[in-house]
Parts: C-alpha cells; structure tokens; sequence
C-alpha cells in the first residue's frame, strides 16, 4: 500500500516513513508543508496521505484544508489526519463533507506501528476513522439523563466501534461475532438511544458523534 | 488700575475743560457750537459725561478695551467742541480748541468701528486711523499751526500757542481740504461700521448695538455737518451745524443709555445662571444649554482640560484637544483651567457675556468638570484592566501555541524514535525502551491537559460554540452547550463567557450533590449573551463563581446578574461587541 507523508518537522518525517516501511508500507514520498504534499499525491497518487493538521507556514489548520482538497480532487487518495488536540472539531470538518475514506488520528498515537497501519489500511477501505480516544472521552463525559446507561456492556462495546468508524463488517471481525449478531446490537442501540439508523457506516459516524456530543 | 487710570483722567479732563465751556457757551451763545441755551449746553455736558462713563465700562472688558478707550477719549472731545472758539480763554484753552475741535465725531466713529462685532481687519484700521488723521491733523493741529489770530483780525483773541508759521490762504484751504475729506471719512466709517455690524450675528448685534450704531450715526452725521460747511464760501456756525452738533450729542446720551441697559442684562443673565446653579445639583447637559442660551449658539461645548494636556466632554470622552476655528472662554481657579466654553468664532463679540455667564457659573462648572475627571479617570482604569486581561490572554495563547507546537512535537518524535529503538533491541534492552516510551506517552498526555488549560485553543480558532462544546467534551459533570454564535466576535467577551462557565464547572465538579449545567449562548451585530443555569448549585457557590469571573466580565464591560433558588442558580451576562 502506498503512502505520502505530510509533516513538517523533518526528523518525526523520518521516523514516520521508517515505522510505515517496516510496517510493510511504501512511502512514496515525504512533504514538509501543504503545497508540497499536494504536488506530491497530484504525482504519484498514493492510496493514502498521513497528514498532520499544522504546517507551515501559519501552523493552524494548513493540512485540514490539504485533506479537503485531496478527498474533492483525488477520489482514491483516503486521508488521515494527525493532531495533538484530544478534540472532536478537527474530525468533524473534514467528515461532515468527506466522511468516506477520512480520519482523524491522535498524534500520540503515532509511535504505535499496528494502529497507525488499522487505521491506514481502513481509510484505504473507505471506512472513516476516529481516535478512540476520543470516542472514549465522548463516552466518559458528564450527563443529565445518561440514556447511554441502558445499554448492555456489548451494547456500549459496539457503540464506541461505530463512533470511532468501524462498518459492521470490521466490528463482526473485531469481536469474532457473525455478521447477523452485529446488525441486531446496532439496531437495539440506536432504538435504545434514538437515533436515525443510516446504512452507511460512515455517515452513521456523524450521527453518533453528534449524539454523543449533545 | 490701569484700566481705571484713563477714565479718571478722562473725567478730569471733562471737569476741567467743562466748567470753561459752560462759562463761554452761556456768555457767547451765538459763536457756540452748541449754543448756550441751558438746555443745549445740559445735553452737551451730558454727552461728553455719557461718553466717559460708558466708555469707561466698556473698556474694563478685553474684547471692548479698544473701542471703550475711544469713547472715553470722546468725552473732552465733546467739551471741546462746545466751546466758541474765538472767546476761549486763557490761550492754553483757545489753542486746544483750535486744534481738537473736530475730533469728537471721529473718536466716536472709530469707536463703532472697532466695536468687538467680527475680526478687526486692516481696513477696519485703516479707515479708523484715516478719520482720526483727517480730524486731529487736516482739520485740527495742521490749520492752528498756521494761524495767527491778530494778523487775521480777531484783535480779541488771546495767542495761539501752536502757531509756527502765519499763512491764512494756506489755513484756508487747509480747512476746506479737511471739510471736503471728512465728508468722505464720516461717510466711509459710518458705512463700514454698519456693514460690519449688519453681517454680525444676532446675539452680537444685540450687544454691541449702541456703540457701532450711535458711532455710525454720529460719523455719518459729521459728514453732512462737513458738507453743509463746504456748501458756504466760509464756514460759520448757523442754525443747520448746530441742529447737527446737538442731534450727534443726543445720540452720544442715547449710545450710553444702550450700553447700560445691555450690562444690566448681563447682569440679569448672571444671576439667573447664579439661581439655576444653586437651585439644583450642577448638570452638565443643563449647564452647556445655559450657557449656549447665553451666547445664542446651540453648538457650544463644555470642554475640561486634563493633566496630560487631553482634553474630554462632560461624559469623561476624549474630545477634540485643539477646538479648532472655535473661539473659548476658559473657566480658572487658582490660576489652573478649570474648563473651556467653546463656541462659533462669530459670536467673539458677545464674549462679555458668556465670560460673565461663565463666571457665575463657577462652583457649577467645577462640579462638572471634577466629575468629567472622574469619569475619564474611570474609563482610564477601566481600559487599563481590559488591557491587562487582553495581554495575558494573548500571553495565555502564545505559551499554550508554544507548548504544542515545540515540547509536544518533540516529545511525540521521542516518543516514535523509543518505539523504534525498542523495536531494534531485544530482551531486557527492548522492555526499557517500551517503559520509557511509556512514561514519555503519560508526559504528553499530562502535558495536552496543561496547554488545554492554560489555554483552550479551540475558544480562538473556532469560536465561542465550538469551544464550549470542549469543554461539555471534557467534563465530567454534565454540561450541555446551546444557542447559536453571535455574529459579532469579541476575543475579551468570548474569553469572559467561556470562563464564566468554566467557573461553573469547576466550581460542581466540587460538588457531590449531583449538579448539572446547561448555558446557552446567543447574540448579535452588537451583543453576546450567556445564560447559564446551574442545578445542585447554591448560594455560596454563585457567589464563588462570580467573585472568580467578576474581573473578567468587567474588563469585557459586562454585565452579569445571579439568580439562586433553592434548586437552581441562574447566571446571565451580557457582553457588548461592538469593535
């Protein structure tokens, strides 16, 4: 699988193209800013950009707006985002236009070969991705009628997968359950909770993160 | 006492000159000017007594010094020119009227032409000094300077002390020389003086209507009296030069009538302010509109000069500093300037009255201008504050952009290159490697919770909302954010806002009472407001949370009201945008 790298202090770059290689990836090419990693997926196309949302030269959301422009002009480039910010604000600018084929990657995170390489290969896919981390916390956080309290642990289990973007094919993979069991958690949690079921995992994604948000 | 020391002198001159005058008219009432009935010579005196008092009134003020001067000096003119020349004794008394008989009538001219009615310009001075020139010298001293009354046949007369050189035809002509100018003069005076005075404002007219009005008369007067002289082949005095002489004397009484019925007017404006001041607590909106309804100008401000040379409104609003094309009028105690009456540079001539209206005024006008002060002095502080909680916000941004972009980053790297070490060693080596990479990932995240505090970034990037909606993200007491942005985005508000609700939250996260907050936000082009509602929250807790945020919602100009059941605290704040 094919990867491009956006960030722009040169030696993480290094680090990152190295940890990707010996994942078995093919960094095709490394960018120090937006203009560079555009010019480089415009080139070679890869399958995916790991991109890192503050570049030069303003350092606020340079590689947000690439990965917008990458997922409008390049349909087989998936894009993965990389920030600092435990927030949900980045993952839900780029998704709320592109949530196929998108994520939203906690840089901490980085240092881990095998779920940078998960999450890179279900972009790829055209799942969309979001740090569970953040998910956790979404989960974690204070409510006044916690309807989330009705939900069964496998219940909750399933809910954090499809916030953090997993399609019901990955989950069943996930927790070794058939695809039938899956599909029955997903249709109790969302009458438990009341949200609109929608059959695409990946808009599903913003519907539970909103929930989860409210 | 200077300007006390002409008129003295003046009024001696009158006595002096008078008691002879009187003495000669009634002895000689057929060559006097005046004639010498009683009632004639009465009204002359009058005349030159009118001219010296209102004169001397006059010339206390510094706007009507030059034309009070004038009008004094006419007073012995006037004396003067009543007395019959030929019988005029001792020589002394014969030469002065030989040579300042005309000079009353210009002195009076002049007078109304430089009544304080607009700027004096060069020939407003000019044809002063033109119609005091042609009097005092073509028609005065030059002629006395050539006339030897014996070899001219007046055998009584005593000796002409100004006498040079003895050239009657020369004299002749000379006297007839300034008939014919002041016929000009008398005419060119009245009309500039009636010109001016005509284009002046009401309220200036008003004031100055005696001097540049009788002036004018009596100068344009004193053209006809040239010109029915010229109209004989030598002049004498007849029945038409003394109706003149008289009517011009009337109009000097009438001159001095006027001006004293425009000062007690004055006066009565003074005490009317004086009353208003004491009637009621001092009022800068009252105060200005008294003092524009005594100059007649609805434009006029009160200005108060401070400390540092700035210059504020009665409001404590910095106010134009320099008042350029205004005339002013400055209020001053103890030779410091206590305020400035601005007003239309045309109204200059009716200065006397609002110097006197801005001196009864006084006490009033202290009064405002210390609260001008004081409010200034407030705004001062109060943008002093809002600087400060401004610069440690921006401080605030800066070291928590620095954090994330430096430390952060490094440690992240560092964090990479341990995993990669690990994964180049084996055994005891590669578990070292993996516990280190391990306490690196606690410092990050120990390290987002303290840039996150000090500042939450996405408050500045994304808005009030969105920032809100981080922090109900973090939070472990239930928060849930509502509302809609406001369109207008003010970085001290929003920072105000977001703290007052951070407060909140910090404040229940204390609490075992199970609290839940809701805050909604809204607003628009000119507001922000929050409203926060607060269940499990009490009394003592509100009070916590608005002694912490008070600051901050002051320094945003804020407002902010508590509202505590026994089940609820309500807060709700509302901040002003505008930029």
């Amino acid at each position: 699988m094919r990867v491009v790298i956006a960030e722009d202090m040169a030696l993480l770059r290094q680090g990152l193209a190295r940890l990707l290689t010996d994942a078995g990836f093919d960094v095709v090419g490394g960018a120090g800013d937006a203009d560079e990693l555009l010019e480089m997926v415009a080139r070679s196309e890869p399958d995916a950009a790991l991109i890192d949302i503050k570049m030069p030269p303003t350092h606020t959301d340079e590689g947000l707006r690439a990965a917008v422009v990458i997922r409008e002009r390049y349909p087989k480039t998936a894009v993965l985002l990389l920030s600092s910010y435990l927030e949900a604000r980045y993952a839900e600018a780029l998704l709320k236009d592109h949530p196929a084929r998108s994520g939203y990657l906690l840089k901490d995170r980085v240092y881990d070969a095998a779920a940078l390489g998960d999450a890179l290969r279900r972009v790829s896919i055209g799942e969309c991705v979001i740090d569970p981390e953040i998910i956790s916390q979404l989960l974690r956080r204070g409510r006044e009628r916690n309807p989330l309290d009705a939900l069964t642990e496998r219940e909750r289990e399933i809910l954090s997968l499809m916030a953090q973007g997993y399609s019901n094919d990955s989950i069943c993979h996930q927790l070794v359950i058939s695809r039938r069991t899956v599909e029955s958690h997903v249709s109790s949690v969302f009458a438990k909770l009341g949200i609109i079921e929608s059959p695409e995992s990946s808009r599903r994604v913003l519907a539970v993160l909103a929930y989860l948000q409210a | 006492m200077a300007s006390l020391a002409l008129p003295v002198l003046m009024a001696t001159a009158v006595l002096a000159l008078g008691v002879p005058m009187v003495r000669l008219a009634a002895s000689y009432p057929d060559t006097a000017p005046g004639g010498g009935a009683p009632w004639q010579i009465a009204l002359q005196a009058a005349a030159a007594a009118s001219a010296v008092t209102a004169g001397a009134a006059l010339a206390v003020h510094r706007a009507t010094a030059l034309c009070g001067t004038l009008l004094t000096l006419a007073g012995p003119a006037i004396v003067i020119a009543a007395t019959p020349t030929a019988s005029a004794r001792p020589a002394l008394l014969f030469t002065i009227v030989l040579a300042a008989a005309a000079l009353a009538p210009a002195l009076l001219g002049a007078a109304a032409l430089t009544c304080p009615v607009g700027p004096l310009s060069r020939w407003h001075r000019l044809a002063a000094a033109v119609g005091l020139t042609v009097a005092g010298l073509v028609s005065g001293l030059l002629p006395a300077t050539l006339f030897d009354p014996q070899a001219s046949g007046c055998f009584t007369c005593p000796a002409n002390l100004a006498e040079v050189h003895a050239a009657p035809d020369l004299r002749a002509s000379l006297i007839r020389w300034g008939l014919a100018l002041t016929v000009g003069t008398g005419t060119g005076m009245a009309f500039l003086a009636a010109w001016r005075w005509l284009r002046a404002p009401r309220i200036v007219r008003l004031v100055n209507a005696p001097v540049a009005v009788g002036g004018a008369s009596v100068a344009l007067l004193s053209s006809a009296a040239a010109g029915h002289a010229l109209a004989q082949p030598v002049p004498v005095i007849d029945a038409p030069s003394r109706a003149i002489w008289l009517t011009q004397c009337a109009i000097v009484v009438l001159m001095a009538g006027g001006v004293a019925a425009t000062a007690l007017r004055t006066r009565r404006l003074a005490s009317q302010i004086a009353a208003q001041v004491l009637a009621a607590t001092p009022d800068a909106a009252a105060l200005q509109h008294s003092l524009a309804k005594s100059i007649d100008d609805p434009g006029l401000a009160l200005v108060f000069p401070r400390d540092d040379g700035t210059v504020i409104d009665a409001a404590g609003q910095p106010a134009d500093a320099s008042g350029a094309g205004l005339a002013v009028a400055t209020a001053r105690r103890a030779s410091r300037t206590i305020a400035e009456v601005r007003y239309r540079a045309e109204l200059a001539g009716a200065q006397q009255l609002l110097g006197t209206a801005v001196r009864s005024a006084g006490l009033a006008l202290e009064h405002v201008a210390a609260q001008a002060r004081l409010r200034a002095e407030l705004a001062d502080l109060a943008a002093s504050r809002r600087r400060i909680i401004e610069d440690g916000d921006a401080e605030r941004r800066r070291l928590e952009r620095d954090l994330h972009d430096g430390a952060q980053q490094r440690l992240i790297g560092l964090q990479l290159f341990m995993q990669l070490a690990a994964g180049d060693a084996s055994g005891a080596q590669a578990e070292t490697y993996h516990e280190a990479r391990r306490i690196v990932s606690t410092a990050l995240a120990d390290l987002r919770d303290l840039a996150h505090g000090i500042h939450p970034a996405a408050l500045t990037d994304d808005g009030l909302v969105t920032g809100l909606r981080t922090l109900a993200n973090r939070s472990p007491v239930p928060l849930s954010i509502g509302g809609t942005a406001p369109i207008a985005r003010s970085a001290v508000a929003e920072a105000a806002a977001y703290r007052l609700v951070a407060y909140t939250v910090h404040t229940a996260r204390q609490l075992d009472s199970g609290p839940v907050i809701r805050a909604a936000v809204d607003g628009d082009e000119a507001i922000l407001r929050v409203r926060i509602e607060a269940d499990g929250i009490g009394d003592k807790q509100a009070a916590e949370i608005m002694a912490r945020a008070s600051d901050r919602v002051a320094a945003a100009n804020g407002s902010a009201a508590v509202e505590t059941t026994a089940a609820r605290t309500t807060i709700t704040a509302v901040f002003p945008c505008a930029s």
